[in-house]
């Protein structure tokens, strides 16, 4: 042990050793050149184009329907949770809206400022609206590398296990996000209402 | 360079591409060694930092002016090398601690023999886990403060503090260890 609290090394032998051990070797004007050059072009959109008109139309869809058909009104326990889950979506990079389309979930996410969807699995999962215990089946999909623009929208279909009682539910997507801040695990919830 | 880095800020806001590539050239030396540090690898690294510069100036609009700018590109650093890293499967816990050194040059005696003590504890900070040399790499290579470190990695200062702290000694342990099989290699 004494003899390690001698080996302990100065800051200065640190700071000299990190700055021998990675003297840069690049050729800066083509790196600049190569950053012009994207900056210049146009951030990649890997999302289908007609992504904008199909979210406006679901939009509208989900007006419609909340001014038609007027839901039960949810167990006490869910208003109590209900303004966390705003919070939640109010301060995300990333919000979710859900709907059931024939069998399949169709999945919305917004993004709220540039970003780019992280290496690990995206996982949706169904819950119970006023447990937030699992309602159905769990689906993991591999969006890793994905780039979403500020106000950019993705839509995904997911073929999975639906509850099989009507009533109310939570989407609750997990999934690490790249921002300008840093990388971050978030859990993102969208309403769900099963007929 | 005649603005300061505050007016270059602002300059990119602006769209201003000569106060881009004025901000690039004052801080890709420090990325660029940064990004190394992680992948390990020129490439990955020229790559990372490319991409870093790219998300940076992409989103400088968010950026809160009267900040500095170096630790906020660390942190878009620090996240496009451990994700470029990680796809090419870099890991820098499985380095070799006898990985030969290709810096030496013929240097007279003594500053070889620094050399070597370098290139020794460059082995072991590269020994040493992700959590332990990143605070130590934040701080000594890109010379960031304690409190700025926090920022970029995301814990709290104190976490830094104990993280730096159990660095330095966990050094001195690879160190002992290093030299110590370099004294039965010769043997």
């Amino acid at each position: 042990m004494e003899k390690h609290d001698r080996m302990v090394p100065s800051d200065k032998q640190i700071r000299s050793a990190l700055m021998l051990h990675t003297e840069v070797n690049i050729d800066v004007d083509r790196m600049w050149e190569n950053i012009e050059a994207k900056l210049d072009a146009k951030p990649t959109r890997r999302w289908q184009p007609w992504l904008g008109v199909g979210t406006a139309a679901a939009v509208l869809f989900m007006i419609v329907l909340l001014n038609w058909q007027s839901p039960p009104h949810p167990p006490e326990q869910l208003m109590t949770e209900e303004p966390q889950i705003m919070r939640f979506s109010a301060i995300e990079p990333l919000s979710a809206a859900a709907e059931v389309v024939g069998t399949e979930l169709f999945l919305m996410l917004t993004a709220h400022q540039d970003l780019e969807i992280g290496p690990g699995p995206t996982v949706v999962e169904v819950l119970e609206a006023n447990t937030l215990t699992t309602a159905a089946s769990t689906a993991t999909l591999e969006l890793s590398g994905s780039k979403l623009m500020a106000g950019e929208t993705a839509e995904l279909r997911l073929e999975m296990a639906l509850p099989a009682k009507g009533g109310h539910y939570q989407v609750r997507v997990q999934l690490e996000l790249y921002t300008a801040e840093a990388p971050e695990e978030v859990s993102i919830f969208a309403p769900l209402i099963m007929k | 360079m005649g603005l300061d880095e505050q007016e270059l800020i602002r300059g990119c806001k602006a769209g201003d591409k000569s106060c881009m590539e004025m901000l690039f050239r004052s801080h890709v030396d420090s990325a660029v060694r940064l990004a190394f540090s992680i992948t390990r690898n020129w490439a990955t690294a020229e790559d990372a930092v490319q991409e870093a510069f790219i998300q940076a100036f992409r989103s400088i609009g968010t950026f809160q002016e009267g900040k500095p700018f170096k630790p906020w590109l660390a942190k878009i650093v620090v996240n496009k090398s451990r994700r470029i890293g990680a796809k090419f499967g870099v890991s820098w816990d499985e380095l070799d601690p006898n990985q030969p050194n290709d810096t030496d040059d013929g240097t007279p005696e003594r500053l070889l023999m620094e050399k070597e003590d370098k290139t020794r504890l460059m082995q072991a900070i590269n020994l040493l886990g992700e959590k332990h040399r990143l605070p130590l790499i934040l701080k000594y290579l890109s010379g960031l403060s304690e409190a700025e470190t926090s920022e970029v990695l995301g814990v709290p200062i104190t976490t830094v503090k104990s993280r730096l702290y159990v660095a330095r000694r966990q050094l001195a342990e690879k160190l002992a260890l290093l030299e110590g099989s370099e004294q039965r290699g010769k043997a």
